[in-house]
């Protein structure tokens, strides 16, 4: 059955590749459709995981520039700086901190094409707690002074010699992809951090900031995880009522904000994947009708020439899960090959977390879809096939169908 | 003599000139620097559009060559390893920017991948096809 089934459908090439599209097409947006979903939510929950923080200091001038969101989650490449002794004056006057560790930010300058803004990011190995735990699974020894380690999207590896105004580092590792503007900047101790901030400044790039910039005492952020017993709300209260001139957030609310957006992206993608496969199915079900009408004689050719009912509905049936599943097949391995070469487009255009999952869920992903879409080709063909297996042979080659 | 296809011959000549001109005009590396250099993806886009060059003129002789199937074949078999060279070019014979979302990393190396990718299905398909024709 299947040796002719395979027949019937290089013997009508055209027809064929036309089933066999509605299937790629059906294929390909249900796999676009999900691994899009997916990579959102996988974005956003390694997001969540890499913050590790409960709340963020920053000077207050970010809150006025409208973009505390955006730093804290998408990582606003910019220059924010406040006197380091807001880290000591929060160890001492805020209780329920369970950790504390300042941060330092940099960015490259831009030209005006290629010269992408990289953030370098200063942090203290002995009090981090937010990068330490990703680096331990890169790199196992303690980075030294001029060493950095770089985020995935950056093309260096171990041992590549770096310049950023004009301090000459080496890099050190090499980090795990997460999907978020982590993976474009470059993590460095504090000390290298306070040479390249001095380095900038002599390169006047400070020159709109409106105050001095004195490397030795100044940070970005400061990252606070909450005690136990203690809310993150309550500190966050305690810092807005002790401290002056800074702006606190508290992350998790950020990475709400964005998972509500996130909720209501999904729903509307869902409904038009089913909207999607539903619209296939009518049309594959109308294709094989039509299809059945041009086809009549040859079904009762077959039955005479011995077929049963059940073997010319087989016959049908079978037709219908190989042109699908060559469709699908195409279909899908070409959403799986844009997805994969586009995705870091997709993350700079969407300005979302983004994250394509492991190659095995890729693959499990990548059946499913099959699946999916083959079963829309198979039920679209089962009205047909019962209806082939019924006709009357006699009738219909005597002409009076 | 037999004649080989004609279809499959069309849409590499198609998806040659789509490339050529996809990659100078459409989804190019970066353009010169405003020191008036040029990074090294130009050269990597450059190089891309040379071997897209050839491949347009493989496709030409193979419709050209159509009514021998085997001559056919031979230009198709010839247009296999220019796409695995264009696929090889941005990134790893010549190297790109280093940053991911750089319109280099981001559009120009994955356009040429897909299109080439695209390229090799085409040809391997008539070249089967012709395969199966002289049997």
């Amino acid at each position: 059955m299947w040796k002719l089934s395979l027949k019937n459908i290089k013997g009508s090439p055209g027809r064929s590749a036309a089933a066999a599209a509605l299937s790629l097409l059906l294929g390909f947006c249900i796999l676009a459709g999900s691994l899009s979903l997916i990579g959102l939510r996988s974005g956003l929950n390694s997001l969540n995981e890499r913050l590790g923080a409960d709340v963020m200091v920053v000077p207050y001038e970010v809150s006025t520039q409208n973009y505390l969101e955006d730093a804290i989650l998408m990582g606003n490449a910019g220059y924010y700086y406040m006197s380091s002794d807001k880290l000591d004056e929060i160890k001492e006057k805020i209780d329920g901190i369970e950790r504390i560790s300042a941060q330092l930010f940099l960015a490259t300058t831009t030209s005006s094409c290629c010269s992408y803004k990289v953030s370098i990011v200063g942090f203290d190995p002995e009090s981090d707690f937010t990068i330490t735990p990703w680096v331990q699974n890169s790199y196992a020894g303690t980075l030294g002074d001029y060493e950095v380690f770089v985020g995935h999207d950056l093309a260096a590896y171990a041992g590549d010699q770096l310049r950023f105004f004009d301090v000459d580092v080496t890099v050190a590792a090499r980090l795990d992809e997460t999907g978020t503007y982590l993976d474009t900047a470059v993590y460095t101790n504090m000390e290298t951090a306070k040479a390249m901030v001095a380095a900038a400044e002599e390169k006047n790039l400070f020159s709109n900031a409106g105050y001095d910039i004195n490397p030795d005492s100044m940070i970005s952020c400061v990252l606070i995880r909450v005690s136990e017993g203690f809310s993150a709300a309550e500190v966050e209260g305690r810092i807005k009522q002790k401290i002056s001139q800074v702006a606190t957030a508290k992350t998790e609310t950020s990475v709400e904000n964005i998972s509500g957006k996130l909720s209501g992206m999904q729903n509307i993608a869902l409904f038009l994947i089913v909207f999607v496969w539903l619209l296939i199915f009518v049309v594959e079900l109308i294709a094989y009708r039509l299809n059945f009408n041009s086809r009549m004689k040859e079904f009762a050719v077959i039955r005479v020439a011995g077929a049963s009912k059940k073997q010319l509905s087989g016959l049908l049936i079978c037709e219908a899960f190989a042109l699908s599943l060559s469709g699908s097949f195409v279909g899908s391995s070409a959403a799986l090959l844009v997805m994969e070469l586009f995705s870091g487009r997709i993350q700079s255009v969407l300005d979302m977390p983004f994250l394509l999952p492991q190659a095995a869920y890729l693959f499990v992903s990548l059946i499913v879809c099959i699946a999916v879409s083959v079963l829309a080709g198979v039920l679209s063909a089962l009205a047909t096939a019962y209806k082939a297996g019924n006709i009357d042979a006699a009738i219909i080659l005597r002409g009076e169908n | 003599m037999k004649k080989g296809t004609l279809i499959p011959e069309i849409v590499l000549f198609i998806l040659s000139i789509v490339l050529i001109f996809g990659v100078k005009y459409v989804f190019g590396a970066c353009p010169m620097t405003e020191e008036g250099t040029y990074m090294s993806c130009h050269w990597a886009q450059e190089a891309v559009f040379s071997v897209a060059l050839i491949m347009l003129i493989l496709s030409l002789c193979s419709i050209a060559a159509r009514k021998n199937m085997y001559l056919q074949t031979g230009f198709l078999g010839a247009l296999i390893p220019c796409a695995v060279i264009a696929i090889l070019i941005p990134g790893n014979f010549i190297s790109l920017c280093m940053l991911s979302d750089m319109t280099c990393r981001s559009i120009m190396r994955p356009s040429v991948i897909l299109i080439n990718v695209l390229i090799l299905c085409v040809a391997d398909a008539a070249i089967i096809i012709n395969l199966r024709k002289s049997n």
